[in-house]
C-alpha cells in the first residue's frame, strides 16, 4: 500500500499515524512524504507494485488531484490499483469523489481496525 | 532513448519477491542471460544520508543515460511482520527522472538470505535492461557487512558528530569500503572524519588513494584475504586499490560527480585487474550453497513427512533433555537419505536433479 499526500499542505501527522497502524497490522506501506505531485504518486505506485493508493487529504483541493490519479493510473495500465481517501473531508464531498475513482473514504477519526480490514480485503481480492 | 517498461519491471521485482513458481523461471532465466548490472551498495549508520546521496547519484548516472534501478531496503518488524518503506521521500529527484526506477523491499526477516535475493533481483534487472543498480542497505549491523557480498563496488558513509562510531562500534565497516565517504561536510568535525578515515587505512593500504602500482615487496600487514580479493596484494602486477576517502554534501550535491567518477574508477579497475570476476565468483558459490541449504531444507521436511517424523515432537524431545538439535537434525537427514522409503514428488525430482546453470563468471559486458 502506498500512501502519499499530494498538494501544498502540510499535515501529515493523520498520514503516519496510519501508516504505523497498518505496519502494525502486518502490511509494507511505502510512505511518499509531502507535497506529491499525481504524477509523482503515480509513478511510485506502479513502480513499488501496490494494491492500494491511500491519499490524505485535509486541503480540499482533492478532488482535482484525485480525479488526476485515477486517469494517470488507468492511461498506464494500473487501473487495478484502487485509490481510497482519507482526513478531514467534506461528507457532501463523498459521493463525486467517488465519482471520481475512489472506491473508498476514511473520515479523520476511523478507528485502525477498520481500515486495515478494508485493505486486507483488497489485497485477498475482495 | 529506449526506456524500461515501468509496470513489466515491477511486476517481475514482485514475482520474485514473493517467491511464487513462476518466480523460478524468471530468475533461472535471468542467469542463463548473463546480464549482470554493476552493483552499487551505499552502506553507513542511520542517519549518515544514505538515501540523499543515492537520489544524487542515481540522477547522476541517469542523466548520463544510464537505466538504473534502485533498491531501498527497510526492516520488516519481527512482531507484525509489516514494514514502513519510507527511504524513497529522499529520493524524489532521482525517481522523477524516466531513466530511474525506485523500489522498496522489506527485508522479510531474510537478513541471511538478502544477500542471495538481492543477487537474483540483481541479476534479473540486468536481463530487464538496466545496467547499473544502487543498492541501499538496511543500515544496522550485520547486513551492512552482507552488502560487501552482493555489490560490485561499496560506498561507506560516515558523518560527523558519531564519535569513534566508526572505527569502535563496527570492525567490519573499514573492511567492506572501496570508496569512504565523508558525508555532511559542511559541519563541524567533517575534517575529523576524513582525517580518521585516512588514518586507519594509512595501516591497512601504503601508497596513495586509488589506483597504485605494484610494489617490490608486500607491506608489513599484508592484509585480510577478503581485502585482497577486492583490492589486490600489493605485489600483484595489475597494482593494487587503496580506498579514497571523498569529502561530501549529498544535500547540496557538493562533491557528487566526482563520488561518482570515483566509484567508476574503481568498477573498471576492478575488471581491469580481474578482481570483479573474483568477486562475482564468490556471490555466486555463495549463492549456490544458500540454494542448496535450501532445497535440502525443503527435502528434509518433506521426507519427515513422508516418514511421519513430527519436527514439533523432536523439538518438545530437546526441551525435556532427550536429544540435542543435531541429533534431531540427523534424525531428518536419515529419512531423506533413505531413498527407497521417500516417495519424491515431482517437484522435489525436479528440484534436485536439475542441471546447475553453466558457469558465465566471465562478463565481457
Amino acid at each position: 500500500m502506498l500512501i502519499a499526500k499530494v498538494g501544498l499542505d502540510g499535515h501529515d501527522v493523520g498520514a503516519r499515524l496510519v501508516a504505523r497502524g497498518l505496519l502494525d497490522a502486518g502490511m509494507e506501506v511505502i510512505y511518499t512524504g509531502l507535497r506529491r505531485t499525481p504524477e509523482q504518486v503515480v509513478r511510485a505506485a506502479i513502480e513499488e507494485d501496490v494494491d492500494v493508493i491511500g491519499i490524505s487529504t485535509l486541503s480540499g483541493a482533492h478532488m482535482a488531484h484525485l480525479r488526476k490519479i485515477r486517469t494517470l493510473l488507468d492511461e498506464q495500465g494500473a487501473g487495478d490499483i484502487s485509490v481510497i481517501a482519507g482526513g478531514v473531508i467534506p461528507q457532501e464531498d463523498i459521493p463525486a469523489l467517488v465519482e471520481a475513482g475512489v472506491t473508498r473514504v476514511f473520515l479523520a477519526g476511523t478507528p485502525m481496525a477498520e481500515i486495515a480490514d478494508y485493505i486486507g480485503r483488497i489485497r485477498n481480492g475482495a | 532513448m529506449a526506456t524500461f517498461d515501468l509496470r513489466r519491471t515491477a511486476r517481475t521485482i514482485s514475482t520474485v519477491e514473493n517467491g511464487a513458481e513462476d518466480a523460478k523461471e524468471i530468475v533461472r532465466n535471468a542467469y542463463r542471460a548473463a546480464r549482470y548490472p554493476s552493483v552499487v551498495g551505499v552502506t553507513g549508520p542511520p542517519g549518515a544520508g544514505k538515501s540523499t546521496l543515492i537520489d544524487r547519484l542515481a540522477l547522476h548516472w541517469a542523466e548520463r543515460g544510464e537505466h538504473v534501478a534502485v533498491l531501498a531496503v527497510d526492516p520488516t518488524s519481527p512482531f507484525t511482520g509489516g514494514a514502513l518503506l519510507g527511504d524513497r521521500v529522499r529520493m524524489d529527484r532521482a525517481a522523477s527522472h524516466p531513466n530511474v526506477f525506485v523500489r522498496s523491499l522489506a527485508s522479510r526477516g531474510a537478513l541471511g538470505g538478502l544477500s542471495s535475493a538481492t543477487t537474483d533481483l540483481a541479476a534479473v534487472l540486468g536481463a530487464l535492461g538496466f545496467g547499473r543498480v544502487v543498492l541501499e542497505s538496511v543500515g544496522a549491523g550485520q547486513s551492512d557487512l552482507a552488502i560487501g557480498m552482493v555489490a560490485d563496488v561499496v560506498l561507506v558513509l560516515a558523518v560527523p558528530g558519531l564519535g569513534d562510531h566508526i572505527q569502535a562500534a563496527k570492525a567490519g565497516i573499514l573492511e567492506i569500503g572501496d570508496v569512504y565517504v565523508a558525508n555532511k561536510c559542511d559541519l563541524p568535525g567533517a575534517d575529523l572524519v576524513t582525517a580518521q578515515l585516512n588514518a586507519n587505512l594509512d595501516l591497512l593500504y601504503p601508497g596513495s588513494a586509488g589506483r597504485n602500482a605494484a610494489r617490490a615487496e608486500d607491506g608489513p600487514l599484508p592484509g585480510n584475504a577478503g581485502q585482497q580479493c577486492r583490492h589486490g596484494k600489493l605485489t600483484d602486477a595489475g597494482g593494487y586499490w587503496r580506498p579514497p576517502v571523498l569529502a561530501i554534501s549529498a544535500s547540496d550535491g557538493t562533491g557528487i560527480s566526482g563520488l561518482a567518477a570515483s566509484a567508476d574508477d574503481f568498477l573498471d579497475w576492478s575488471r581491469t585487474t580481474g578482481r570483479y570476476h573474483a568477486r562475482l565468483n564468490d556471490r555466486l558459490r555463495s549463492r549456490i550453497l544458500d540454494a542448496v541449504n535450501e532445497r535440502l531444507r525443503q527435502l528434509c521436511v518433506e521426507a519427515a513427512l513422508k516418514h511421519r517424523i513430527d519436527i514439533g515432537e523432536l523439538a518438545m524431545g530437546i526441551a525435556l533433555g532427550t536429544a540435542s538439535p543435531d541429533d534431531a537434525a540427523q534424525r531428518l537427514i536419515a529419512a531423506l537419505l533413505a531413498a527407497p522409503d521417500v516417495t519424491p514428488t515431482p517437484e522435489s525430482t525436479e528440484r534436485a536433479t536439475a542441471p546447475l546453470p553453466a558457469d558465465r563468471t566471465r562478463n565481457s559486458g
